[in-house]
Order: C-alpha cells, then structure tokens, then sequence
C-alpha cells in the first residue's frame, strides 16, 4: 500500500495478506516457489515499485484511466455504481480518483412514486388516475469517452409504485438522468386492455439537487403522470382480398432502427389490435417522424408461423390509411435435414442445431412479408409450420443453421431456399481451427488460461446490418491453454461468404499473475500457428470507500485505458471515445481491490 | 518482477479468496474418491452488479459478459459453465453460450469465469417478455441425453444450476 495512502488501511492489508498465508493451507504445488520479493530492493525500485507480502506493487504503464466501481448487492441500497473518470494510479501502484488515494463510491438516494396516466375510456374501477405497470430505467451519461452509460433499473408493480437507488447529488450540481418508462404487456384484468396498448414508451428526463433531499434519509418522491393524450395518434385500417378472411385480433405496432450500424429495430408505439373491422389507432411519442409499421397476426396463428406484413418509411401523421393484408392459403409442413460430417468423413445428422427461418418478401407500395422464426433440429430435422408459396409462386426464405457453441461444424447463413415439397438438406462445414500457444512475455507458457474467440470489431464493422446482428447473436467460442500453453479453438471460418476474423482474448485462470490481454483479427488457418505473447503485468491495488461507511468489502472495480483511437461501430455503443478494460478486481474483506494491469 | 510468479498467484489466491483447502488425497480414505459438486459463489454483470434472483434483469444483446465466482473442492476439475433461455418453455432448447474453466497453473477451490453474453439474448428475444435465464455450472462435460437433451451429466459428474428473469433489449442508439 502506498505511504500516501491512511496508513491504517495499509498495516491492516498487510496483516490480512500475512495472516491469510500463515493461517491456511498452502496450495499443494506451492511448496518449491519464492516469493517474488522479500524487500523493496528485490523490485524495480527506481520505477517506484515496492515489496509487500511477497509482490512488487507499481510501476504502472502509462496512459490515462478511468474506472467503474459497483458495490455488493447488500449494499445497494446506500451505495451506487460509480464512474471515476481521472483514475491516478501512483509509482508504488495505488489506485486513487477525484483528488483521493482511494476510490470512493458515491452514495445512493431512494427515489420512489408512482407511475400513472389519467382514466381512460373503457377501463373499469379506474378513479382519477390509473396506475401502470412496466419497466423504468434511469441512465447517466457516460462519465468518460467510451465509458458506459450507467443505468439502474426498476420494476413497476401493478400499483403503479416504483423504488429505485440513484446516486445521491453533489452540492452544487444537477444530475440529469433520462428515464425511460416501458410499459408492460400483461393485461389489467380479464377483458382488459395491458399498459402497452395505453401508452407508448416514453422518455424524460429527470433532474436531481442537493436540495430535493429530503431530511432523514427519506425518499425522494418523484411521481410519473404520463398523458397518452400527448402522444400522437395514427389510424390505420387492415383490409384482406377474401371477405371471409379474418381482420380482428391483428397487432399492430411501429418500429424504428435503434442501432443503424446493426440494424436492430425498437417498438416505439403502443400495441394496437384491430377491431372486426380492422380498424387501429396507434398512440407514439413526439420524436420519430419516419416509422416501420409492423401487422402481425393474431397469437392463435403464430404457430403457424405466419409472417407479419411491414410497411416501410411511414411518415407519422394522422392516418397511415389502408393495409392489405395478403390471404396466405393453408400452411403446410415442412422439414429441413441437418448434416454435417464427422472427423472420419462420414455424413452425420445433427442434433440440438438452431434452425432461423426468415422471409422477407416486397408486395409492393413499401410492404413485405415478414418472418423470423426459430426452431431446434431432433434426430437431425427441423420441422416448422410454413407458408410456401403466395399468389402462385414460391416465397423465397432463407435459412441459417446455427451448430450448438462448442460443436465442430460450421453455421450455415443466408442458405435461399423454397419450400415445392422436395426434401430440403442443409450441409454444414466443419471448423476451422485457430491454434497458439500463449506465453508470458519472457517465452514461458501460460497454462490453464481460457482463450475466447470472438467475431472481430473489424470485421463486424464491414458486415452488413443483417449479417452484424447474426454475428452479434453468435456465441463465442472458448477453450483453455493445456500445459504447454497450446489450445485449439474451432471457428466459422465465413459468414455468409465473407472471411471472418477473430477478436482473440486471453484470460489468465485466478490467481495466475498474468494481464488479461485481447489479440485482434486473427484469421483461422489450419497450417498457421499464432504465438499470442502477453505483456508484462503491473500490480495495482486501490482501498474501496463508502461515503461514510468506510471499507467495502466484495466491491468490484473495472479499470478502463482511456485511448485516443476513433471508436469503431461496436464500441460506439457506449458513446463517443474509445475506452477499454484492462483489469478487473474485487475488494476483499478490508475493501481492498487488486486489479493486474498489462504492461505492454 | 521476473521472479516467483506461482507464488503470486498463491498469496492472490489466498488473500482473495480465502483459504485453499487441498482436495483428499489419501486413497485409504474412503472419501478419496468422492467427487464433489461445484457450487456458484456470485455472478455478477460487466459493471459489476450482482445478479440478485429472481431479478428481472435486463441484458442488452450482442454486448456484456457474465463474472462467475464458482467453487469445487476438487481443484483439479475443469468446470463447465453452460447458459440456457427459456429452456423447456415449452420445449427444451439448445444451449444459448458456454465457457469453462481449467484448473490453471496453480488450481484453487474458488475461480472466477468470465463468460461472454454473446448469443444469449438476441434481437427475436428483445420482445419485452420476461425470459428464464439458466447457468448450469457442472464438473463433467454435459451430454445431451434423450433424458435431458443438451444439459446433462454422466456420473459421478455434478451440477449446480441457477435462474433469473430477464428481459433482452436492444443496444440504445
């Protein structure tokens, strides 16, 4: 512990690193090893590194940090989850922030009320207001470039009540926080409309002083009255060719991109369902001007898998007019065989595979058919309940095949196919291996660290949006260094035609003293061989505070490396900047958090 | 900073975990052979927050990483940790994300994993719906068995499992 730092804390880390070695078992192979100092002048002093309980503690890399800080679940209630966004890491390896040799955890304030809109029509045993149900969530913005975006989230009972711990404001200063209010879809009652049929999500913000405290400690009452009357509200009505074809209990909702790098597509409407006439209205928060509207059948045909019609580009405004609605005819069943092959080359049939079936067909006047739908191979078939053809011809859908994590076959992606009642084979490739070795930065091998491969941030950026979500939505694959340091870890080697690459993180086994390290786009080859070299590793160590409670034991620390590098599409989630975790840490019973940091 | 790198690792182990308690390994003692089942310690999120059950928790999809503190007295056991949604509603469903945990160089009873979130929740998932989330934490590698499809394990193979409630949403814009 550094000599800046209270000293107290210092004698009693010390103590507990003594005692903990003396009082307990030795691990078995431990017997033959030397610390790796006795005194200060075993380390590299002259780069302030200092002995303590057998470690060099310090000589930091350089570069700018920040830090996350999160209390224990016990207590956070009084605490809250903390950015510190000018982390000082000191020559002895202290960690400190805000001025402090410590990192200090805001404290929390309860904030509690009641979410309500005014009695609709039509909602029985409703006075005044009625209380809805659903999700809250409360987000700062992100305390340093690239940092994350803390957020805290609530339930909403059916009372309408909601508690939720904020940081408590700084004298002087405004927190704003954006709130999100999502309402939920359960019903109210028997014959009742759900909270997302009232009111559309709706965004606010909130804004938090010294002053709003309350005395005593008691919550700050903070009651959330929406106005669906506020929001706009757009008509619509869905017509279908055969007069007997059903048009009541379809739902309708409108989307908008939320990520358009990744194409993944947010509800910002209520959810309407059409009348017996098929007639809609829906309800949308002023903001978006241009909108999907999405038509989806009622549940008693979802097994059918029967696709919902989008209607692209819609301009908000008060009547999106009529939507027809296409009369698919009779579903009919159909199978997909799933094989692969074995090490020796013989065709297997494969279990447990996910099947994702998708149509996404034009009708013309900004519609099409739409449908992702998903089911798991048995005995090597997937069978579903589909519509294969549509005035006359065949609707052409496209398949991945998507092998459980772990597996040695390939995905297959974007696979077009038709459904004329042939039987339909979807043949999976095998893997590609990515082999290494993972050594220290002396050559030495790291033994027993897990090797995760993940699709790389560089290629995920040249994907298009669909193919980004699917390779966001595929698990990584992980394996663990043998004692020789050498893995072998199995890949997709393409995605729908294009070369993957692979983000390659090595995570060191606890108690290993080597840095987490991240090797970026590596391509799988069979007859390469990558030697990952972790650097060297600086050990750092920081006393976690409380506002006034002192030590908090079993807090967790992230340590960002702040860069000056442009954020790429995936790390521009988080917000402008690029920051990343170079070591994570716990606190232990006197609030202290030991986080290994790379020394490149 | 070159020297005694196991030991580091023995004094971090211990001061961080507690003490390390040495599976039996006396052969007369009809313990010797016991397998003992792992056990979850904590899970915890990317920022740190602890999976309180039954939640809801919310998991953005496509990004984040589960922190899993596990024990097993038998500190030579790899243990597998393998991540399930709404398995068995209705009907079973393959394993969503998985990751493991070897022994490493100086093996302790507690190891904390780091499993990423990839493939968990997915945009079909982003429904508002509320969705079992399972870990199953095991000792053995997990076979899929007509009586257990994708998560079971043969003896003297063990397991622990946990849930939550989520609800997947998609990346803010």
């Amino acid at each position: 512990m550094s000599r800046r730092a209270t000293s107290g804390w210092a004698a009693a880390v010390a103590v507990i690193g003594l005692g903990a070695l003396t009082g307990c078992l030795p691990a078995a192979n431990s017997a033959d090893d030397t610390p790796q100092c006795a005194t200060t002048a075993d380390c590299n002093a002259t780069a302030g590194e200092v002995c303590d309980v057998g470690v060099c503690w310090g000589d930091p890399p350089a570069g700018r940090f920040a830090a996350v800080v999160a209390p224990p679940a016990g207590q956070r209630g009084t605490l809250v989850k903390t950015a510190i966004p000018d982390v000082t890491i000191t020559a002895d390896g202290t960690l400190g922030g805000n001025g402090d040799q410590a990192l200090s955890l805001d404290p929390a304030v309860t904030v509690a009320g009641v979410v309500t809109i005014p009695c609709p029509a039509g909602v029985a045993a409703c006075a005044g207001a009625l209380p809805l149900a659903g999700q809250l969530r409360f987000t700062r913005p992100a305390a340093f470039p690239g940092g994350p975006r803390l957020s805290e989230s609530a339930e909403v009972a059916a009372d309408g009540s909601y508690q939720v711990a904020l940081a408590r404001p700084r004298v002087g200063v405004t927190d704003t926080y954006a709130v999100t209010f999502t309402p939920s879809s359960t019903p109210l009652g028997p014959n009742q409309p759900s909270p997302a049929m009232l009111l559309a999500p709706v965004a606010v913000d909130l804004e938090l002083t010294r002053d709003d405290m309350p005395p005593g400690g008691d919550p700050v009452v903070r009651d959330l009255a929406f106005d669906p009357a506020s929001q706009k509200v757009m008509t619509g009505q869905i017509v279908r060719a055969l007069p007997d074809s059903p048009v009541a209990g379809w739902q309708v909702v409108a989307e908008v991109l939320a990520t358009s790098g990744l194409g993944a597509r947010q509800v910002v409407s209520t959810t309407a369902i059409t009348d017996d006439a098929g007639a809609f209205a829906l309800r949308l928060p002023n903001g978006p001007a241009l909108v999907d509207v999405l038509v989806s059948p009622p549940p008693s045909a979802s097994a059918d898998h029967r696709p919902s019609v989008r209607v692209r580009d819609v301009v908000v405004g008060d009547s999106i007019g009529a939507i027809d609605v296409p009369v698919l005819g009779v579903p009919e069943q159909v199978s997909i065989e799933v094989r692969g092959t074995d090490t020796a080359g013989a065709t297997i049939a494969v279990d447990g595979a996910t099947v994702v079936v998708r149509l996404e067909h034009a009708l013309g006047g900004g519609r099409a058919l739409s449908l992702e739908t998903r089911t798991t191979t048995v005995n090597g078939t997937a069978s579903l309940t589909l519509f294969p053809v549509w005035a006359g011809n065949s609707l052409p859908y496209s398949i991945d095949v998507l092998p459980a994590p772990g597996s040695d076959l390939a995905a297959r992606y974007d696979t077009a196919v038709t459904f004329d009642g042939s039987a339909l084979t979807i043949a999976l490739p095998r893997r590609i291996p990515v082999v290494g070795r993972v050594v220290d930065f002396r050559g030495l091998p790291v033994i027993g660290a897990s090797v995760t491969a993940a699709v790389a941030t560089a290629t995920l950026c040249t994907l298009s949006s669909d193919d980004s979500r699917i390779a966001l939505a595929m698990a990584p694959a992980q394996v663990t260094t043998d004692t020789k340091g050498e893995f072998t870890v199995f890949v997709d080697g393409d995605l729908a035609g294009t070369r993957l690459t692979y983000d390659v993180t090595v995570r060191p086994s606890d108690g290993d003293p080597h840095p987490t390290w991240m090797f970026p786009s590596i391509a799988p080859a069979a007859d390469t061989r990558a030697e990952l070299t972790l650097p060297d590793a600086a050990w750092t160590r920081g006393l976690v505070l409380g506002a006034s409670q002192g030590p908090v034991a079993g807090a967790s620390v992230s340590i960002y490396e702040l860069l000056d590098e442009a954020p790429t599409c995936v790390s521009s989630l988080g917000g402008p900047g690029l920051a990343v975790v170079r070591g994570r840490g716990e606190a232990d019973e006197l609030g202290t958090a030991v986080v290994v940091l790379p020394r490149p | 900073m070159v020297q005694g790198l196991h030991v580091i690792a023995v004094v971090l182990a211990v001061a961080l975990t507690g003490c390390v308690i040495p599976p039996p390994l006396n052969t007369d003692d009809p313990d010797a052979a016991v397998n003992h089942p792992p056990a979850f310690r904590s899970v915890k999120d990317s920022a740190g927050d602890e999976l309180t059950r039954p939640g809801p928790h919310e998991f953005v999809v496509g990004v984040g990483d589960l922190r899993i503190t596990v024990a097993d007295t038998d500190a030579q056991d790899t243990l597998y940790v393998r991540m399930f949604i709404d398995y068995g509603v209705p009907v079973p469903t393959p394993v969503r994300a998985a990751c493991e945990a070897s022994p490493g160089a100086t093996p302790t009873v507690e190891r904390t994993i780091t499993c990423p979130l990839l493939g968990v929740c997915t945009d079909d998932l982003a429904d508002g719906a509320l969705h079992v989330f399972e870990v199953d934490l095991l000792d053995r590698e997990p076979q899929s068995t007509p009586a257990r499809l994708y998560r079971d394990v043969t003896a003297p193979g063990e397991i622990a499992s946990y849930w939550w409630n989520i609800t997947c949403v998609r990346s803010p814009s």
